[in-house]
């Protein structure tokens, strides 16, 4: 009672706390299953935990860290409400167990079952073997015994004789009682055969069941994995054919983009010949203009000469005679200029050029007779006219 | 959180410590059994205390 009277109001809300929301509705039999007043409760020693998973060691810490606080948990009520609440974690704890065995025991049958149907696929693997074998053996026998196989085209007797007097076992009836010790063997022989075929056709039947039980497994005599090879190549082809047409379109750009090239090619060659041609007509057209020019050249010199050849007397023909050799050394370096002159510009300028000799020309052929200024005049239509051309 | 939840989950308010049943999945036997076991040593004593003192 002592006791009682130390729980404070604050320790009933606490309890009141604790057991709100508590379910009540634990099975009795659960709580005698996990914890018993007659078992022994031997503390083993502490497995290591820390080589456990990370979910683990959560689960452990924090079932150690309620164990250490209900532990210092000083009110006695309170730590015995709290024991309600920890049977049932040791409730959900086994129930996790039993769930774990569940799926390891489920897991071992799943691996024994398929031994044994490892196993049966052996066993039934054995029996086609020994059934293959013997039907083997059988069809020998009957092989020999062909000619007394009613069933056989080497049947020794007539099948519609046969037919007509009641059937190969009235025959058999009839050969047995024959005296002749060949008739009886042939009778014992058609009975032979007789039982061979039956007993092929029975062992047949038996291996195309034990095929059957080996295609329900689905290891051989599998046609699906014919049919899944099939696929297989057929999916490998359809591969091959897209590298084929791969390399097919590879062909066929290279083949246009070589089209291509050549056409430009073609067209390059017909550009660089125009350019040629006109090049050339340039070229011709540009000697033609530099004949002219030396034409006219010469003809300037002989002016100049006859000029200056009768005033040889005195000095200041003498002066004039070196003027007019300072004069031509120029003109002839004019000359050599647009003789080095090889383009179309170059022949606009030696025309210039020309004209600019031919007017300086002019100047001193002003005090020379009227037939020299004739002559100019004459060499300036020719110009006007090799511009024409 | 679903009621469904509420009612798998054991809370030890006091302590702010609770357990749903994410904490037990996929944790190997040998550290559940070590959890068992302490958590029957912690109850053990408490019965025995209750034994002895006695909680009306």
């Amino acid at each position: 009672m002592a006791e009682n009277k130390t729980v404070s109001d604050k320790e009933i809300d606490e309890i009141l706390a604790e057991i709100k929301g508590w379910n009540m509705q634990v099975d009795p039999s659960e709580e005698q299953q996990t914890y018993s007043h007659e078992e022994k409760y031997v503390e083993d020693p502490e497995i290591d935990i820390s080589l456990k998973s990370p979910k683990a060691q959560k689960l452990y810490d924090k079932v150690n860290k309620l164990i250490e606080k209900i532990e210092q948990e000083k009110n006695p009520l309170m730590r015995h409400i709290l024991s309600f609440k920890v049977k049932m974690l040791v409730n959900k704890i086994q129930r996790e167990l039993d769930i774990q065995a569940i799926r390891e025991n489920s897991a071992n049958a799943l691996k024994e079952l398929k031994l044994d149907q490892s196993d049966f696929e052996n066993e039934t693997l054995d029996n086609i073997s020994e059934l293959s074998a013997l039907i083997e053996s059988k069809n020998r026998q009957l092989r020999a015994n062909e000619e007394y196989d009613y069933e056989s085209p080497y049947f020794i007797y007539p099948k519609k004789y046969v037919e007509k007097n009641g059937g190969i076992k009235s025959l058999t009836t009839t050969l047995k009682n024959s005296p002749k010790p060949d008739s009886q063997n042939a009778a014992k022989r058609i009975e032979l055969a007789s039982r061979l075929r039956k007993e092929i056709d029975e062992l047949s039947d038996k291996l195309k069941e034990e095929q059957e039980y080996l295609k329900a497994s689905g290891i051989v005599y599998n046609k699906e994995q014919r049919k899944i090879k099939g696929q297989e190549l057929a999916l490998t082809v359809a591969k091959k054919a897209n590298i084929f047409s791969r390399i097919g379109n590879f062909f066929k750009s290279f083949g246009e983009q070589t089209r291509i090239y050549f056409e430009e090619k073609r067209e390059n060659k017909a550009i660089r010949a125009k350019k040629a041609k006109e090049e050339n007509e340039l070229h011709e057209l540009y000697l033609a203009q530099k004949a002219e020019l030396e034409e006219k050249m010469k003809a300037a010199q002989s002016i100049i000469d006859e000029k200056y050849k009768m005033q040889t007397s005195d000095k200041q023909s003498e002066n004039a005679r070196n003027t007019a050799k300072a004069f031509r050394t120029e003109i002839f370096l004019q000359g050599q200029d647009v003789m080095q002159q090889e383009t179309p510009i170059g022949k606009e300028e030696t025309q210039l050029q020309s004209q600019t000799i031919v007017a300086n020309l002019g100047e001193p052929q002003q005090e020379t007779p009227v037939q020299s200024e004739d002559h100019v005049q004459g060499d300036e239509t020719n110009h006007s006219q090799g511009d024409g051309r | 959180m679903d009621k469904k939840h509420d009612e798998d989950k054991i809370v030890f308010e006091k302590y702010g410590i609770e357990f749903t049943d994410d904490d037990f999945e996929g944790v190997d036997q040998e550290t559940l059994v070590q959890c068992k076991r302490k958590l029957n040593t912690l109850l053990k004593k408490i019965e025995q205390e209750s034994n002895k003192g006695g909680v009306n």
